[in-house]
């Protein structure tokens, strides 16, 4: 079905695949002027249009070279959208956000970093492929009230048991959430790990960190 | 849940993959097709393979490594290979692991054999086409000697089956465009691939994989 959203997402994959990093944002601003949600902007069309851009590699319409060009225009797209969203109050909770160890689509853990930030969270995004050790010495540091790992990858699911075997040997009472593609492909490994799966969504990620929050001991 | 053959499979992954890509490359087909970049894809992608096998040796059970392989064959068809070379590729990883003699290997093979049915299409016309690595469904074409033929024939089907499944003419289309190359630089006949397609298109019942093989092999250059 066509909505003002697919058509907005339609224009922004255009402007993706052309290259065209103005025009890409140029769609962003049309749908802010006619009163789209940032959130809805961020999953409904950049989210969204990423995913076209996967299945397009995937059936080899589309070249890696044409797939990073893409990916480097939905990271200034979500800057862009963050910049022009109203954050809601702050709510005096730190949040640590990153890619485990090995992973490099780092695009899905920015998104959940943005959302919580415009939730009012005061969030360390930490981005792609961070070693154990890192993210230890920066949970060290900020002393979080949670962290969240983010995995794409099956073959990186290792990288996720290292993290929070890592963190839980140093911090045994810090909430982790774990989301990503590779958690949907085996979802045994969350109940395994004993972490929270953050969904998809931005109301269900911020649900499920409140609720890890209220939980912590 | 067998964390042991887990962690044995991804201590030995690096040399596995290397003995299986060395074996891969035995096929000409490699080379020819993709040279020394294809090699680095065949050591990553292997080095996936496993990385999966192990994720579902964790899990018992096959589902993760079905839906990569079901995932990984749309990625592969659509860049020049066929449904049999990831077959291929399994197999010839479980043949490596089975020679480790781990006692307790079997869960591994189990799954690596459940991955090469899953590549098996279901519906027809893609259905039934494809024959097992020892079946000789073309035994009174002796311009190739047996193995070769069994070979050439799956992979040929495998194109077939391919290009049916996925509704793109062009997987098998675009595949025989440059395999009259690929003849011809291994010193094969002009005209053997020719006859090898007529004869497997008469081996076929009428229908939509004869009748686009028919149409490939016509529109050979």
């Amino acid at each position: 079905m066509v909505t003002p959203l697919t058509r907005l997402r339609d224009r922004y994959l255009a402007a993706q695949m052309a290259g065209d990093q103005r025009a890409a944002l140029a769609v962003l601003d049309a749908g802010l002027a006619d009163g789209v949600e940032v959130q809805d902007l961020q999953r409904e069309v950049v989210q969204a249009a990423q995913l076209e851009i996967g299945r397009m590699w995937q059936e080899n319409q589309l070249s890696v070279a044409h797939e990073h060009m893409a990916t480097a225009i939905s990271h200034v797209a979500l800057v862009h959208l963050f910049e022009r969203a109203a954050p809601r109050t702050a709510r005096d909770r730190k949040l640590v956000v990153a890619c485990v160890e090995g992973e490099r689509h780092d695009l899905p853990a920015r998104l959940v970093a943005d959302y919580l930030e415009l939730a009012g969270f005061d969030v360390r995004y930490l981005g792609a492929d961070v070693p154990c050790d890192s993210l230890l010495s920066v949970i060290a540091v900020e002393r979080p009230d949670l962290v969240a790992l983010s995995v794409t990858m099956v073959f990186n699911l290792g990288g996720l048991r290292s993290a929070v075997a890592t963190i839980r040997a140093r911090f045994p009472d810090l909430p982790i959430l774990a989301g990503g593609n590779a958690l949907t492909w085996q979802p045994y490994v969350a109940a395994e790990l004993g972490v929270i799966v953050v969904g998809d969504g931005p109301q269900t990620i911020i649900a499920a960190v409140e609720r890890a929050l209220e939980a912590r001991p | 849940m067998s964390e042991s053959l887990a962690q044995r499979l991804l201590a030995g992954a690096d040399a596995l993959n290397a003995a299986a890509v060395a074996d891969e490359y035995r096929d000409p087909f490699w080379s020819d097709r993709y040279g020394e970049q294809g090699r680095k894809f065949a050591v990553s992608d292997g080095m996936h393979h496993l990385g999966y096998l192990a994720e579902a040796v964790r899990a018992a059970s096959p589902i993760v490594l079905v839906k990569y392989t079901r995932w990984l064959r749309s990625v592969l068809v659509t860049r020049g290979m066929c449904s049999e070379h990831l077959a291929d590729g399994l197999r010839i990883r479980a043949r490596h692991i089975a020679a480790m003699a781990w006692p307790d290997a079997a869960p591994a093979l189990a799954l690596l054999a459940a991955a090469v049915d899953a590549l098996t299409y279901g519906h027809p016309p893609a259905a039934d086409l494809v024959p097992r690595p020892d079946d000789d469904v073309l035994p009174g074409f002796t311009a190739l000697d047996p193995a070769e033929r069994r070979h050439d024939v799956r992979h040929l089907l495998s194109y077939l089956a391919d290009a049916l499944a996925f509704d793109r003419p062009a997987l098998l289309h675009d595949h025989l465009a440059w395999r009259v190359g690929f003849e011809r630089r291994r010193g094969r006949p002009d005209g053997l691939l020719r006859d090898l397609l007529a004869a497997l298109a008469a081996s076929l019942p009428g229908g939509p994989a004869r009748a686009l093989l028919l149409a490939a092999a016509e529109a050979l250059p």
